[in-house]
């Protein structure tokens, strides 16, 4: 019985179902059950993953996912946890969900986390930059949500809002104790998240993260150094002054020469009651879900990745689909490709 | 570790768990039965796999007749919208699920078990995801051909193959609220046709002996005892208004899912889920029926199914509407998963519609 290997597994997979069209392989990579959170909703079973991922094969004939950084670890209890990042590219030449075939090219971000467990992922997250796809692809609105929005956010009768849970995060009873002579990765990120988002404490992030720190992902672009993140943050604690940011989940690689590689998978809550970014309030309560990627070196961030459900949010708040003058188009195939 | 009688060196394989199980395994499973099954058909290997392919020989290979073997002739099926009795009955309600939703899935999202030994009587909690085309007519009218997904939950207790008593939740709200259907409207029609007679009386709801105070629980001394850490919590929570047992209890990032495909991130929206009830029904009386417990060995923590009842008086304000003074009683079943002795995420289903209806003056 040949061992199973987590990285050829991932990579096999991924190049069959997304650049050889070979879409059936779902079927021996996933469960029968398995259930896919994709921008704030949910796919439940792999037959509805198998619709969803066809309907993009059709869409861009000539999809191609390129794999840029790959995080795993093995469970305690057997099994495999991973995260991959990387772009999605393809020419938009079938109608279907973006409208028309506009024959412009889209590159999207992505990252997606795995469950795995004898050899079939069972649970996946996806966030992917849908607001810059949408942009490269010339669309003026959002496409309708599949399955509809209005299955995951029923006005059910007894469930109205409640307060986000602060106080226990203010009595620091979620605070992970800070060792006192080693480094450990776990808690050096909780600790930098719990203090830096809902503490509000933005000026200690000199404490967790490198001037230099390159940010990446979503539709804001590119962050350069310490300032572009903390003012990041700050666009965020301003729209949702009651934001409260959960760390779901986290996992890493062994360190090579002190540099950590780490995943995460984080729920922001907060009611829209700011004016900024995300226009005038609105006083709607957002469940933002996101995927992170970090390389921590010598004890600080030095570079991240984040993918989160812009386009969810977008929806949710009733932004509508606005030019971003800084998203450049992608380049068109040459001829000779 | 049992021996295999088929093969006496290798141990038997462990009780199934569905948890992230690939049908091709769940379908097939090893043969050799795990569990001693007396009376069961030899196909089974153990009690959830007798609920997993017995479902799937019934339900998607479309055998409706063998429920026949697998209900006893008298079974009663207690749902919130009244009592179907007998397999005949279950055979009926099944076809006329099949003729609503032809191409229904059922996919079994896990199973909690327990077994008793003299006499031999098994009992599981399986939750299950339904995912199907509205293409046929049902009491909420003609096909629409949407793709619906429902949840439901079953409470059986199986004694020699066959299923002697259950307590079923199908998640009728979730249906109708993708459907873009009234469930005061409905409800109100449901109570117009019901024959069943309402109480011309009742009773105190008993919460507390007269004027004493209804007492905290005492948890026991010693190792942590998950059954009595949830029945404390629960009734702490629900009978003693202890509201506070939520953050104490209760993961920050508590995971709710609930009826009509609801899902409730964290403690806040979660505790105010618990003061609309207790706010629109300030008698409310929240009993545990049943109550057992296995490991959830994948995800390193345990999960117990219970099965309850709540009863209250409909004299508060809140998503309900106007108090309208009438009881209500809820069948609900849930299954609760416990980590790092700590309430990490629940599955909840009771019906919204069964609730209104009886809030309805006909």
């Amino acid at each position: 019985m040949p061992t199973f290997d987590i990285e050829t597994f991932l990579q096999e997979t991924t190049h069959a179902i997304w650049n050889e069209k070979d879409v059936g392989q779902i079927d021996e990579a996933y469960t029968h059950n398995a259930q896919i959170h994709m921008g704030g909703q949910l796919i439940y079973s792999r037959e509805s993953w198998m619709s969803e991922v066809l309907q993009w094969q059709a869409a861009f004939p000539d999809l191609r996912l390129f794999l840029e950084g790959l995080v795993w670890q093995a469970g305690k209890q057997g099994g495999f946890r991973a995260s991959l990042r990387g772009v999605l590219v393809g020419t938009h030449g079938g109608d279907g969900r973006w409208g028309l075939a506009s024959g412009r090219r889209m590159a999207q971000t992505l990252i997606v986390h795995q469950q795995i467990w004898q050899g079939r992922i069972v649970e996946e997250y996806r966030e992917a930059n849908e607001l810059e796809m949408l942009q490269q692809l010339g669309v003026c609105e959002f496409p309708p949500c599949d399955p509809p929005l209005a299955e995951f956010s029923p006005e059910a009768f007894l469930a109205p809002q409640g307060e986000i849970d602060l106080l226990p995060r203010r009595l620091s009873s979620q605070k992970v104790a800070p060792p006192a002579q080693s480094f450990e990765i776990e808690n050096f990120v909780r600790q930098a998240l719990q203090e830096l988002w809902n503490e509000r404490r933005v000026g200690k992030a000199k404490d967790y993260v490198a001037a230099g720190y390159r940010g990446h992902g979503s539709s804001q672009g590119e962050l350069y150094g310490l300032e572009d993140l903390q003012k990041e943050m700050l666009a965020f604690l301003a729209a949702f002054p009651d934001l409260c940011y959960h760390l779901d989940e986290i996992f890493w690689m062994e360190p090579v020469q002190e540099e950590f590689h780490v995943a995460t998978r984080w729920t922001i809550l907060g009611t829209h009651e700011g004016n900024g970014r995300f226009g005038a309030p609105t006083g709607k309560r957002v469940q933002i879900s996101g995927l992170s990627h970090y390389r921590v070196c010598n004890g600080k961030f030095v570079e991240g990745w984040v993918e989160y459900s812009e386009g969810f949010l977008h929806r949710i708040l009733g932004l509508p689909l606005k030019k971003m003058a800084q998203i450049p188009e992608v380049p068109q195939k040459f001829p000779l490709d | 570790m049992k021996k295999n009688p088929a093969s006496p060196e290798k141990p038997l394989p462990e009780i199934t768990d569905v948890r992230w199980q690939d049908n091709s395994k769940l379908l097939n499973p090893t043969p050799g039965k795990r569990q001693p099954l007396q009376g069961f058909h030899e196909r089974f290997v153990d009690i959830v796999d007798y609920h997993v392919r017995g479902t799937h020989r019934i339900w998607e290979e479309r055998g409706v007749g063998r429920i026949y073997e697998q209900y006893g002739h008298n079974a009663p099926v207690w749902t919130p919208n009244g009592l179907t009795y007998g397999r005949e009955q279950v055979i009926a309600d099944t076809l006329q699920v099949q003729h609503t939703f032809p191409d229904r899935k059922l996919y079994t999202d896990d199973v909690i078990w327990k077994a008793d030994s003299d006499p031999e009587i098994y009992q599981f909690s399986a939750a299950f995801t339904n995912i199907g085309h509205h293409w046929g007519h049902s009491i909420y009218g003609a096909p629409t051909g949407k793709k619906l997904r429902w949840g439901g939950l079953c409470d059986c207790i199986v004694q020699e193959n066959r299923i002697v008593e259950e307590w079923l939740i199908r998640d009728d709200t979730a249906i109708l609220r993708q459907l873009g259907l009234d469930l005061w409207e409905i409800a109100r029609g449901l109570a117009e046709q019901d024959s069943a007679p309402e109480p011309s009386f009742y009773g105190n709801l008993d919460r507390t002996e007269g004027q004493h105070i209804p007492q905290a629980h005492s948890p026991k001394a010693g190792d942590f005892d998950v059954e009595d850490f949830l029945r404390g919590v629960l009734h702490d929570q629900w009978n003693v208004r202890l509201l506070n047992r939520i953050r104490e209890s209760y993961a920050p990032n508590y995971c709710f899912r609930g009826t009509g495909n609801l899902r409730l991130y964290g403690t806040g929206d979660y505790a105010a889920h618990v003061v609309a009830l207790l706010a629109q029904f300030p008698d409310l009386h929240y009993q545990i029926d049943e109550l057992y417990w296995n490991e959830d060995r994948p995800k390193d923590r345990l999960k117990v199914a219970v099965r309850w009842t709540m009863q209250g008086t409909h004299e508060g304000w809140g998503p309900l509407g106007k108090p309208s003074g009438r009881r209500m009683e809820l069948m609900g079943m849930s299954q609760h998963y416990v980590k790092n002795e700590k309430l990490a995420e629940e599955f909840t289903l009771y019906s919204e519609l069964a609730l209104l209806k009886q809030l309805m003056e006909v």
